[in-house]
Formats: structure tokens, C-alpha cells, sequence
């Protein structure tokens, strides 16, 4: 008798117990929804997939968003596609590798359902090749819009181009193995619409010193060819550095081309 | 009136002995037969021995009567009264404690199997020779309610039922390890095999060892005191193909009379990790992976542990030291703004250049277990110093200049710990226990990355409670704990910059926090063996733990979790009440057990989308700590059948279900369904030489239940096979396993790992072996 009051009392507490959990698991509907990036437009069209814009001009970028319940940020990124990467796991190869340096990463604040925002930036004068544009938009809840990312392809006659085919024979990789002594042959072109000033070819150790300077002069050429660039690779003292090909047109606009040198 | 006699009759009749005998024989546990080492035999209170690995006891006596009680902190005391005229042999069965408390048990490579109420579990030796894992993480995962939360082979720690980090104490000797302090990924360091014995606590934990086992504890203790006189040797090593990985160690262990030193060294090295996979996500990047090799995630370990071990005839004492040390490379697809050159590699997959991580732990514990006053006293006492760094390559957000250093986090927390148990029957049957526990935590930070600030806090607690009554056919058990904490963390500003890299001002990074406070935690435990069939575990608890000086005050980008994470000083302390059952049954051959659960927390606390992008170019969405009332339920069900004398099935299912009530949502990271079968079957045995196979396959489930912006995760299924081989010859023993993980080579990503966020595949299939020697002088 005594056993069968204990088991009741035991019973009572887990009815307790239960009940006190199960008063408490009436939950509300969450907001799992996630907004929308509903429209995009750049330079006032819809963009296509690679977008042309030109270094020095201004790029107006317009985008409207939707939530069920209350949007929150939109994030605004400008990266330079400097190492091949892409956002939708497709190779591209528009614009090439980026040259210069140019990001945006701006967050600006939003309310309501619906909302569009205007924003318009200024490219810097100096920058070539490809870039990607991306919109990222999250509700007050955290929710993350599927987001949009864009090639942008800049192109660039202000400045001198500069482009190397080819150095001692092969196409230029991300390293150059050097010897002491060594001369290095270089082939390919520099080109600029208003007239070459001068050219630099420079060596830096590892600690960004000068190691070694040589000054061409292009004389206002339309293009220069790198051939005539005469180089034997001096004494390094480090082991690793830098070759960079500085130019300046008569504008004084100018552009740089640059590879890690490995001196053995 | 008989208990008087009996100790009139205890303190007399010694006092008229004279010859010295000896009383020897073994400790069993009642329920599975199975020999209980590490129990503590007492004779009058003033001989004390313990039980060696196959639970056997050996003490010298005068003749006279004797009043032996043997104890075990997973068993009831059991005492008795034997009269020594001659050498006797009396073998002894310890009734199992805490059904529920101690659900899992698995012990040491030095120890025979254990095995549990109605639940065999797998032998610890058999997790680290089937399989290479080099956290305790990797260890456990696979037992019914256990799994692991990792970054790849060589950092995880264990989850139980879907919870880890502050939340699971990893209690090392006597000592909680402090690794998790910076983050809920940093597991602990302790090296695999330096965990003799494991014992899992699924379930509140936290009147045996505070606020850091609201949700469970791993227990990692020193295997058995050998025999007098005896010297044991061992050597072990591993090896697995999918990180071209290789470790061992070396153990020696010396008895003398009353004392024992016991020493190990262990190394590893491994190289970049190999995934079935060319191409991973992060930051919204699609990057290539070449060769199918995560690049720079090669490292290398060592650790060193010394133990002394003194037995008095009233107390015992023990000595420990350990350091470990860990340097592993950082996969670059993870550290700042991923770029496809760091991503190509060196072509040297065993070498670790930047992002890498030096983490390294020592420590010195103290262990007294002595008799007071009809008591048992038990003192723990330990100092810890975790040093973790994370080297990467100089870069300056925004203006600020590029550091000269590559020390990117360099954080050194110093810990020390004391906890004394005090344990006292009365009433005849009944026990009751005394707790006073109290901790000193001062983490600094340096470096040019900045996560969590320097932080002090000083936390206690005082437990009571007794055991033994009975109630509704049971006995019940009853505790209650009160603990405080002071949390003070420093507040943290960060320089602003000009365009010139003039400092123009400051900014608050990470508010100060000053908080006192105090929360209290109970238990009550009911059990029932019904027959000998049946047995019944009732557990109800209320749990209580403090936010961690992280969770109150970080802000920055984790790289455990590659997002920026964001304390919250509103933070308060998390409670909950769960309620444990389990339902043991054995039939001859055939055992099971089925152990539900279910717990509602007020105001748990987790990591949550905040709604805002983080500042910092390298991250995304910031996770900002918050706190809602949550409802967890779940549980394990396991059996294990003799189908024939050289066979035996294994199989577990488990499952845990977390809700976020205020929300809508479930929480993250939470473990699937999973299932586990297995095969035991010895191909040939003679003697103590045997050769078995063991097939195993593992189901787990999809995992759609899941946190917002968290990821879903497909089900899988693998299939595992490993060869064992036990070839003694004298003294000598040797063990060789072979195994293949992933035989089918299966493609699957796993929802506890951190390699989800990217989009990463697990390993593919593995091989490995394991090869262990073993000498000891006397058998």
C-alpha cells in the first residue's frame, strides 16, 4: 500500500514534469523565409552575365529587394577577380586578371518589404580587366538572400597596356626561376592611345629594396615592343623578389606589370 | 546491537592476531559478470588496495576478523566481514550505481572490457586500433548518443546528444580541460592515448562536476595500479592512408611496493588530408581543389605524461604531469579572403607553411583519496596553462597597416582547479556525499586578429546529497549544487586609421563585462531492478551553467567556424530540467537497453544569424550568441546478441531532436538519425592467441532539420571492416589490427563537420593498421 502511494506520487511528478513541457512547446510560426533580390539594373539595363564598363566612368547600380516580414541589409561587394576564382563554380575567363586596385564593400541598412536602392560609383582611372559585383541581402531575422554576383569587364584607354606573351621563350607563370647572370628575354608588347613616355624595369628583394633599375625611353610611341627590354639578372640578396615593368605615357597616366622572381 | 558487536569484535580481535596472511581474490560486477578494476578494497580502515585490471585484490593481514569494504564510485559500496586464519580467497560482486549516470563506459587499452548493465559497450582498445583518430572527439564518436564535431582529422571534441564545448566537461584525472575556452570547436588536446579509461556521462552532470557538464561529461581516468613488483612495456603504433598519418607511443609502467611510476610519450605526424572532392565553396567563392588534397592541413603532435602513484595503508596519492603539443596547418580556403594561389600548394604535402595553429597544453594535478572520520575524502587539484596561436599571413583591414608579425591570435589562458568530495555512509545503507569545488581562469590575448579579450574568472560551487533510499521498489537518490561565477572581461578598442595610417581614434571592438553570478542545479535518480531481467532508471534534473567569457564578449572572425561570431553581454545564466529514463533488459545471450530523453531549457544560449553583415572583408553574416527557450528530446537504443559461441551483433540507433520554441527554428549543428550494426566474429582462437573480423556498417540519416541558413545534409551509408590479431608468446603480447574505413569509398558530407560550411566532403576510403606490444614481468 505504502510502495503503491510512492509509485502514484512518482507518476504525479512526471505528469508534472510533462505537463510543465508541454505548456511550454507552443511555439510560434517561424520566419525561415528568405528575401529576394527581385530586380537588378546597371548603368540603367538589366544586366547580362558579363557587364562592360570602362575605367574613369561612373557605374549607377540599382537594385529592389522583397521580404515576407522585414528586410534588413544589403551588402554591396566589389573584388577584383585577380586569381581565377568564380561565384557559381563555372570557369570564366572575361576581362581577364584584374589590374589595380579597386574594391567596394559597402553594408547600407533597409526597412520594410519592399525596397530599392540607388547607388553609383566612380572607377578608378587606373584599373583594367575583370572584376565581380556582388549583392547580398539578409531579413531582420538573418535570413539570406540567394545571392547575385556579376562579371564586370573594365576597359581601360587611359592608361598603357601592357602585355607579356612570352619571357625567356615561355609564357610567363606565376614564378620566374633565376640564375645570377642569367639574361632574361622578354616578348610582347606596350601599347597606349595618346603616346609612351618612358619605361621601367625594376628588381626588389624580398624586403621591397631596389636591387636593380633600368629606364627606356618610348618617346611618345603609340606601342613599344619588349623585345628591346635587355636584362641580365643581378646578384639578389634574398632569395626571392620581385621584376616589375613600370610605364608611363605622356599623360602621366601609368600602369605596372609585375612577377615573383625566385633567384636560386 | 549486531553492528555494535561487529565493531567490538573489528577493533578487538586484530589486536590478538599475530601471523600475516594473505586475503586475496576478485571483484565483479553483478549485472554483467564482468571483472570491475580500479575498485578501492579497505580492510578496518587501515589497509587499502586496489583492484587490477582483471579486478583481482591481494592483501597481507594479521590474522583476526576483518571488515572489508570495497568501493567504486560506479557501484555501490559493498562490505563484509571475513575471519583471516589462513589464506582466503573471497571474490566479490559490486551492484552497478547510476544506470543512467553511467550509461557508457568504455575503458582503457590497459584494461579488459567492461561492460555495463545490459549495455556492452565497445573497448577502448578496439576505438583506437580499428580506426586512427586523434581527438577524443574522434575516439567516442560512434557510441550510441556520441558523435563528434570536427574541422577535418585533427581537431574536434565529442558531442553528446547533440551538445558540446561549455556544455560537456572533459574531466582528465580529476580535471576539467579548459581547450574550449576560445570557441566552441577547440576540443580538447588530451592525446588518445593518454586516455587509459573513458567513461561517457550522457546526461546533467552537473553535480559531480559543475556548470561545464550541464549536458554530460567525458571522464578520462588512470587505468589500474598494477601488481607489486610488476614492470610493464608497451609500444604502439598507426597508421591510415587518408592523411598519410602515422603515431605511436611509448608506456612504460613500474609497481614497487607501494608505489607506481607510470610514463608515456607519443608523436604524430600526418600530411594534407585527402577528399573526394575538386571544388569547395567559401564566401560565396567556388574555388578549385587540387589534387583532391586539402592543402596545408598537415601538422604534427607530441605529448609527454608522467604519473607517480603512492598507496598508504589509509590513502592514496597520485602525481601527474602533462604537456602536449599540436601544430597543424590551416586549410588557406579558410583563413581571410581565400585566393586560388594559396590554394595550389607547395607539392609538399608534408610540410605545414601558413595559416597554422601551435596549440599546447600543460599541466600538473594532484589526486589525495584518504579516510576521515568514518569517511571518504577525495581531493582533486590541478594547474593548466592552454596556449593556442594562429600564425597567417600579414594583412590590414582597411587602413590600418600591414603587421610585421604573422602571429595573427595568440591567446594563453592559465587555469587552476581544486574539488573535494567527501563521502560518508549512515543509516546503515545510505550514503551521503559532500562538494566544494573552485576555479581560477585568466585568459590573455595578443596578435593582430582579435577574437575574445582578456578575460578572469574565478567560479565555485558547493554540492550535497545522499543516496539510498527506497522508494516505489527502487532506491532514490537526491543532490543539489549552488555555484557562482565572477566573469570579468576586459573591454577592447581598436585603433581607426587615416589614409596616411595615422591613428585618428579608437572604437569599442568588444564592450567590457563585469558579471557576477550564481545559478543552482538538482538531481533526483530513481532505480529499479525490477528482476533479473529488468531494470528501470529514472533521472530528473535541473542544470545550470554560466555563459563563457566568449559567449559574453567575443567579436570576431572565428576560424574554427570561418564566421564572425559576436559575444552578447546581456547574457544570462542557462537553466534547464531534463529527464532521463532507461530501460535495461537481458534474456540469457540477448541484452538491450533503450534510454530516452527530454529537456526544456528557459533561455539556452546558441549562435544565431544576427541580420547584419560583418565590417570585416573575410567573413559574411555576423552570429551574434542569443538566448531562447529550447526543447531537446531524443535517445539511444542498443542490443547486443551472442548469436554463437563465436559471434556476436552489435547494433544502436539514435536520435536527437532540438526545437527552438521562441523562434520556430531548430538549433544547429544537431546530430541525425543514425543506426550501427556490427558483427563480432572470431575466425580462429587457441589459448590467449585469436584472430576475428569485424564488419560493421553505419546508416545516418538526411538532416533536415536544421538551423536557419544552416545547411541540409544528405543520408549515407558506410561500410567499415577491420582483421584483429592477438599473438602472445610469454611475457609478450602482441595486438595487430587492420581496418578500411569507407570500404565503398562513399562521397558524403557529415552534418557535424565543420568542412559542411564549405561544402566538403568527408574522407574517402581509408586503410589503416594498428600494431601494439605489450611486455610485463609478471603475468
Amino acid at each position: 500500500m505504502f510502495n503503491q502511494m510512492k509509485t502514484n506520487k512518482l507518476i504525479l511528478l512526471f505528469a508534472v514534469f510533462a505537463l510543465v513541457a508541454g505548456l511550454t512547446s507552443c511555439s510560434k510560426d517561424a520566419d525561415d523565409e528568405a528575401p529576394a533580390i527581385t530586380q537588378v539594373r546597371i548603368n540603367g539595363a538589366a544586366p547580362s552575365d558579363h557587364i562592360h564598363v570602362d575605367a574613369g566612368s561612373e557605374m549607377t547600380l540599382q537594385v529592389t529587394m522583397t521580404d515576407n516580414e522585414e528586410l534588413n541589409q544589403l551588402k554591396i561587394d566589389i573584388h577584383p577577380n585577380s586569381d581565377g576564382h568564380s561565384h557559381d563554380g563555372e570557369d570564366h575567363d572575361h576581362g581577364g586578371s584584374a589590374e589595380g586596385d579597386w574594391e567596394v564593400l559597402e553594408v547600407i541598412n533597409l526597412s520594410g518589404t519592399s525596397q530599392t536602392v540607388n547607388r553609383s560609383f566612380v572607377l578608378p582611372d587606373d584599373i583594367r580587366g575583370g572584376w565581380h559585383l556582388g549583392i547580398l541581402v539578409i531579413d531582420k531575422e538573418g535570413n539570406e538572400a540567394e545571392e547575385r554576383y556579376y562579371e564586370l569587364e573594365v576597359e581601360n584607354d587611359i592608361i598603357p597596356l601592357i602585355t607579356v606573351d612570352q619571357i625567356n621563350g615561355s609564357e610567363p607563370g606565376d614564378e620566374l626561376h633565376v640564375d645570377e647572370g642569367d639574361v632574361i628575354t622578354f616578348a610582347g608588347s606596350i601599347t597606349d592611345d595618346n603616346g609612351l613616355d618612358h619605361i621601367h624595369v625594376e628588381i626588389y628583394d624580398e624586403d621591397g629594396n631596389e636591387v636593380m633599375e633600368q629606364e627606356y625611353d618610348a618617346a611618345g610611341a603609340l606601342s613599344w615592343d619588349l623585345s628591346q627590354i635587355s636584362l641580365t639578372f643581378p646578384a639578389m640578396p634574398t632569395e626571392h623578389g620581385e621584376l616589375k615593368i613600370h610605364v608611363h605615357d605622356i599623360d602621366d597616366h601609368h600602369s605596372e606589370w609585375e612577377i615573383h622572381v625566385h633567384a636560386h | 546491537m549486531r553492528k555494535l558487536a561487529l565493531w567490538c569484535a573489528l577493533v578487538v580481535m586484530p589486536l590478538m592476531a599475530q601471523a600475516q596472511f594473505v586475503l586475496s581474490g576478485h571483484v565483479h560486477d553483478d549485472a554483467s559478470g564482468e571483472a570491475v578494476p580500479g575498485a578501492v578494497v579497505h580492510a578496518n580502515d587501515q589497509w587499502a588496495t586496489v583492484t587490477d585490471a582483471d579486478g583481482r585484490y591481494e592483501l597481507a593481514v594479521k590474522s583476526g576478523i576483518y571488515r572489508f569494504e570495497v568501493r567504486h564510485l560506479a557501484y555501490h559500496t559493498d562490505s563484509f566481514t571475513v575471519e583471516v586464519s589462513e589464506d582466503r580467497h573471497v571474490d566479490r560482486r559490486l551492484r552497478p550505481k547510476n544506470v543512467t549516470i553511467r550509461a557508457v563506459a568504455v575503458h582503457g587499452a590497459m584494461a579488459p572490457d567492461m561492460q555495463q548493465p545490459a549495455v556492452r559497450v565497445d573497448a577502448l582498445e578496439r576505438r583506437m586500433t580499428d580506426g586512427v583518430n586523434y581527438h577524443l572527439g574522434a575516439m567516442l564518436s560512434g557510441i550510441a548518443g556520441v558523435s563528434s564535431v570536427t574541422t577535418g582529422s585533427n581537431a574536434g571534441q565529442p558531442v553528446v546528444r547533440g551538445l558540446f564545448g561549455s556544455r560537456v566537461a572533459v574531466i582528465v584525472n580529476g580535471i576539467p580541460q579548459q581547450t574550449q575556452q576560445w570557441g566552441a570547436d577547440h576540443g580538447s588536446d588530451l592525446d588518445p592515448w593518454m586516455a587509459e579509461r573513458v567513461s561517457v556521462q550522457k546526461g546533467p552532470a552537473v553535480l559531480q562536476y559543475g556548470p561545464n557538464a550541464s549536458a554530460g561529461a567525458i571522464i578520462v581516468e588512470p587505468s589500474a595500479m598494477m601488481k607489486s613488483g610488476n614492470l610493464s612495456v608497451g609500444a604502439f603504433m598507426r597508421g591510415q592512408s587518408v592523411n598519410d598519418g602515422i603515431d605511436g607511443g611509448l608506456r612504460i609502467r613500474k609497481r614497487w611496493e607501494r608505489l607506481q611510476l607510470e610514463a608515456l610519450a607519443t608523436v604524430r605526424d600526418y600530411a594534407d588530408l585527402r577528399v573526394p572532392a575538386d571544388t569547395f565553396v567559401h564566401l560565396n567563392r567556388f574555388l578549385p581543389l587540387y589534387d583532391e588534397r586539402m592543402v596545408n592541413t598537415s601538422g604534427r603532435a607530441d605529448g609527454q605524461q608522467l604519473r607517480l602513484r603512492y598507496i598508504g595503508q589509509r590513502s592514496s596519492h597520485r602525481l601527474e604531469l602533462r604537456r602536449t603539443f599540436n601544430r597543424y596547418g590551416l586549410f588557406p580556403g579558410i583563413f581571410g579572403i581565400p585566393s586560388v594561389p594559396a590554394l595550389a600548394g607547395d607539392g609538399a604535402p608534408r610540410e605545414t607553411g601558413l595559416p597554422y595553429v601551435t596549440s599546447e597544453h600543460r599541466s600538473a594535478s594532484y589526486h589525495l583519496h584518504t579516510r576521515i572520520a568514518g569517511g571518504e575524502l577525495d581531493v582533486d587539484a590541478g594547474w593548466q596553462q592552454n596556449v593556442r596561436t594562429e600564425n597567417g599571413p600579414p594583412h590590414g583591414h582597411g587602413n590600418a597597416p600591414v603587421p610585421t608579425s604573422t602571429t595573427a591570435l595568440d591567446l594563453d589562458l592559465h587555469s587552476f582547479f581544486a574539488n573535494t568530495r567527501y563521502l560518508r555512509g549512515f543509516n546503515g545503507d545510505k550514503e551521503a556525499f559532500f562538494t566544494v569545488q573552485i576555479e581560477h581562469r585568466d585568459s590573455r590575448s595578443a596578435g593582430w586578429e582579435f577574437l575574445v579579450n582578456d578575460y578572469r574568472v574565478t567560479a565555485g560551487g558547493v554540492a550535497m546529497g545522499a543516496e539510498g533510499w527506497k522508494f516505489a521498489g527502487g532506491a532514490l537518490s537526491v543532490g543539489m549544487r549552488i555555484d557562482f561565477a565572477a566573469i570579468a572581461a576586459d573591454e577592447y578598442r581598436e585603433n581607426l586609421y587615416d589614409a596616411e595610417q595615422d591613428i585618428i581614434g579608437t572604437r569599442v571592438r568588444s564592450p567590457g563585462v563585469r558579471t557576477p553570478m550564481q545559478n543552482w542545479s538538482a538531481n533526483l535518480l530513481w532505480e529499479r531492478e525490477v528482476n533479473v531481467h529488468h531494470s528501470w532508471s529514472v533521472q530528473l534534473s535541473r542544470t545550470a551553467r554560466f555563459p563563457s567569457a566568449f559567449e559574453l564578449s567575443a567579436n570576431g572572425i572565428h576560424h574554427g567556424t570561418f564566421r564572425h561570431e559576436q559575444g552578447n553581454p546581456e547574457l544570462l545564466p542557462e537553466s534547464g530540467y531534463q529527464i532521463d529514463v532507461q530501460w535495461a533488459l537481458r534474456y540469457g545471450k540477448f541484452s538491450a537497453a533503450l534510454s530516452p530523453f527530454y529537456g526544456y531549457y528557459n533561455n539556452f544560449i546558441y549562435l544565431d544569424p544576427s541580420g547584419r553583415f560583418s565590417p570585416l572583408p573575410d567573413a559574411g553574416q555576423i552570429y551574434l550568441f542569443r538566448q531562447d527557450e529550447v526543447l531537446r528530446g531524443g535517445g539511444e537504443a542498443v542490443m547486443q546478441w551472442q548469436a554463437h559461441p563465436k559471434a556476436v551483433i552489435d547494433a544502436s540507433v539514435e536520435y536527437v531532436l532540438s526545437y527552438n520554441v521562441e523562434d520556430g527554428t531548430y538549433l544547429p549543428w544537431t546530430p541525425p538519425l543514425r543506426t550501427e550494426a556490427a558483427l563480432d566474429y572470431i575466425l580462429w582462437n587457441k589459448r590467449r592467441a585469436n584472430l576475428s573480423l569485424r564488419p560493421s556498417a553505419v546508416f545516418t540519416a538526411q538532416q533536415k532539420r536544421t538551423a536557419r541558413n544552416e545547411s541540409a545534409t544528405e543520408g549515407y551509408a558506410l561500410a567499415n571492416i577491420s582483421l584483429r590479431m592477438v599473438v602472445p608468446f610469454g611475457r609478450h603480447e602482441l595486438h595487430f589490427s587492420a581496418f578500411v574505413h569507407n570500404l565503398l569509398d562513399q562521397r558524403y558530407i557529415d552534418h557535424m563537420s565543420r568542412y559542411k560550411l564549405i561544402n566538403l566532403p568527408e574522407a574517402g576510403r581509408n586503410f589503416g593498421f594498428a600494431l601494439r606490444y605489450e611486455f610485463n614481468s609478471k603475468s
